[in-house]
């Protein structure tokens, strides 16, 4: 026989597939400071507020937006704003300095939980830019995010990163060739 | 010409096959199927469809290691050495389609290799094989009839074989507003999950970048292993190509398929096996040729039949439009199908993990088969 035993579907046909979708998500409030006194002024818990300002501080290397010359980061972020940094596999970037920084909290149990925070950079034309956001989707400006322009480089970390959690700094980047032509096929 | 099923088209959704009208149109097409015989199936489609994997295979091989030849095909040097590592990983490779012309008699001839995003899977691996086994249960064809097509099966298997090496969490992934596209791929995750796999859908504009470079799905989790229904060349342009050499992703059809899915090959395989029955002369159109005068003209990277050109010896003229007019061309003999009652019907010989496995048959009003084709069933009947 040249032709398959027995062919049959579990999945389709019986009812419309759902896209893997996140909305289990707990909902994250999150506010935004400029130093560690404004935050616990603010009625924060002064180590939660420490504890943030040093985790964003210390997530630059990676969540800062990376450009690859100095020129290209005063353009969006102004002088005196950017600085040399190096990235975990040793390559260098222009960076933003911090200008703020994110606390963010969930209601559990009824009583706030402090999650991941991190760093803010104010644009030069005084948009707050958020690398991300706390529950893990794409970051963006505060206010109206129109995506970044050329001259942004991230830096690849190579393979071994299947399965772990990432702080995605964007979506969207796949299909617009396809878009463009009206289709494909084959 | 044989009576559609008059239930066809509930049968059809009742299956998922939810793109069975195509602008108005049937796709599917029942009211007629091509006969073939035992000894045509195996001597002149099965036979030369293993030939030819095994020749593009020592190809892609070849390809991958000479960068004069990843130049010729126009790849962009960005993506050179991930593709030349992808295939010295032995990642693995699913499905591809070989469209061969074939009348019935003499050899098949090779048109061109859909190695990449081959399209019409499921109607000829699935549905095709519930209108044989239906067809034979209402004695509309005899008992004895068969159909080449083991496609669903070996596709099982392969997913199978491979998904052990696969990296985690492995998504099936196609744009999100093709239906026919959305529909192949929940197919093949039906698939895979008939054979334990655990795997997602994901759509292609809802895959995500990190800051780190890699690419996350919806709950930021770092993609293992994608399988995109979407071409890699058109992957190489859009915003996020670059971050693929850099970014861990293994993809499925994986980087190395990039020098197969390009019809350069046609001229790199002519120039292999000059004469070989089951191919046709071609060229790269910069080079002095000597094809005279039926040719057909063709994109490097172009699909569905999409901005062909073809000028047959009798002087018969076609082209079709499309979104490929730029970028390199090539040259190929013109071999202009034959004409049967219904029209010019092509052969899609299917090639799952590296062996022949069946075959699913378009028919065009016009010389150029293209993305509205009609699917028509075959049966083997004696």
């Amino acid at each position: 026989m040249k032709r398959s035993t027995a062919c049959k579907l579990i999945l389709m046909g019986v009812a419309p597939l759902a896209l893997a979708a996140c909305d289990s998500k707990p909902e994250v409030a999150e506010a935004n400071y400029k130093t560690v006194d404004e935050c616990t002024t603010a009625g924060n818990p002064q180590l939660e507020c420490q504890k943030a300002f040093d985790k964003a501080q210390d997530g630059q290397v990676a969540s800062a937006p990376h450009y690859k010359t100095r020129e290209d980061c005063i353009r969006d972020y102004g002088e005196d704003m950017c600085q040399s940094r190096v990235d975990n596999q040793g390559s260098s970037f222009f960076g933003p300095l911090m200008t703020g920084f994110l606390l963010g909290r969930i209601l559990q149990n009824n009583r706030y939980v402090y999650v991941e925070s991190q760093p803010i950079y104010r644009t030069r034309d005084g948009r707050d830019y958020q690398p991300y956001t706390s529950s893990g989707g794409a970051g963006g400006f505060r206010s109206s995010y129109s995506g970044w322009s050329t001259g942004k480089s991230w830096s690849g970390s190579g393979g071994s990163d299947a399965g772990s959690h990432a702080i995605t700094d964007s979506r969207g980047g796949f299909g617009s060739a396809s878009a463009a032509r009206g289709g494909w096929g084959g | 010409m044989v009576e559609p099923r008059a239930d066809w088209k509930q049968t059809a959704e009742t299956y998922g096959f939810n793109f069975h009208t195509i602008h108005g149109e049937p796709y599917w097409d029942e009211t007629a199927y091509y006969a073939f015989s035992l000894a045509q199936i195996e001597r002149d489609i099965e036979a030369p469809t293993r030939e030819i994997h095994e020749m593009a295979m020592d190809l892609a091989g070849e390809i991958v290691r000479s960068e004069a030849l990843m130049q010729r095909l126009a790849i962009p040097r960005h993506y050179w050495d991930w593709i030349a590592d992808s295939w010295r990983r032995g990642q693995p490779h699913l499905y591809g389609r070989m469209d061969l012309a074939y009348d019935g008699t003499g050899p098949a001839k090779l048109f061109e290799l859909n190695y990449d995003t081959p399209t019409s899977l499921y109607e000829a691996a699935f549905y095709q094989w519930v209108w044989l086994e239906q067809q034979v249960e209402r004695g509309v064809l005899p008992k004895r009839a068969d159909q080449y097509n083991s496609i669903q099966e070996k596709l099982c298997e392969a997913l199978a074989t491979i998904a052990k090496s696969l990296p985690r969490p492995f998504y099936f992934s196609a744009v999100r507003e093709s239906a026919e596209d959305q529909g192949t791929v929940q197919y093949l995750r039906d698939c895979a999950h008939q054979v334990g796999i655990d795997a997602g859908l994901i759509a292609l504009e809802d895959i995500g970048l990190s800051t780190t470079g890699t690419f996350t799905d919806l709950d930021s989790i770092v993609i293992g292993t994608l399988f995109k229904l979407y071409p890699l060349e058109m992957m190489f342009e859009d915003e996020y190509g670059s971050h693929l050499p850099s970014s861990g992703i293994q993809l499925i059809e994986p980087a190395w398929k990039a020098v197969l899915s390009n019809k350069g090959v046609l001229p790199l395989l002519w120039e292999r096996h000059q004469g070989h029955p089951n191919l046709l002369p071609a060229f790269f159109e910069d080079t002095p040729t000597t094809l005279t005068p039926g040719w057909v003209r063709k994109p490097m990277l172009s699909r569905e039949g999409a901005n062909i050109e073809l000028l047959t010896t009798d002087g018969t003229a076609a082209c079709t439009d499309g979104p490929y007019r730029e970028g390199p061309r090539i040259l190929q003999a013109c071999h202009p199908l034959t004409r049967f009652d219904g029209g010019y019907p092509l052969i899609g010989s299917w090639v799952i993990g590296d062996l022949p496995a069946g075959m699913g048959i378009r028919e065009d009003r016009s010389l150029i088969t293209q993305d509205t084709s009609r699917f028509i069933p075959h049966a083997i009947v004696d």
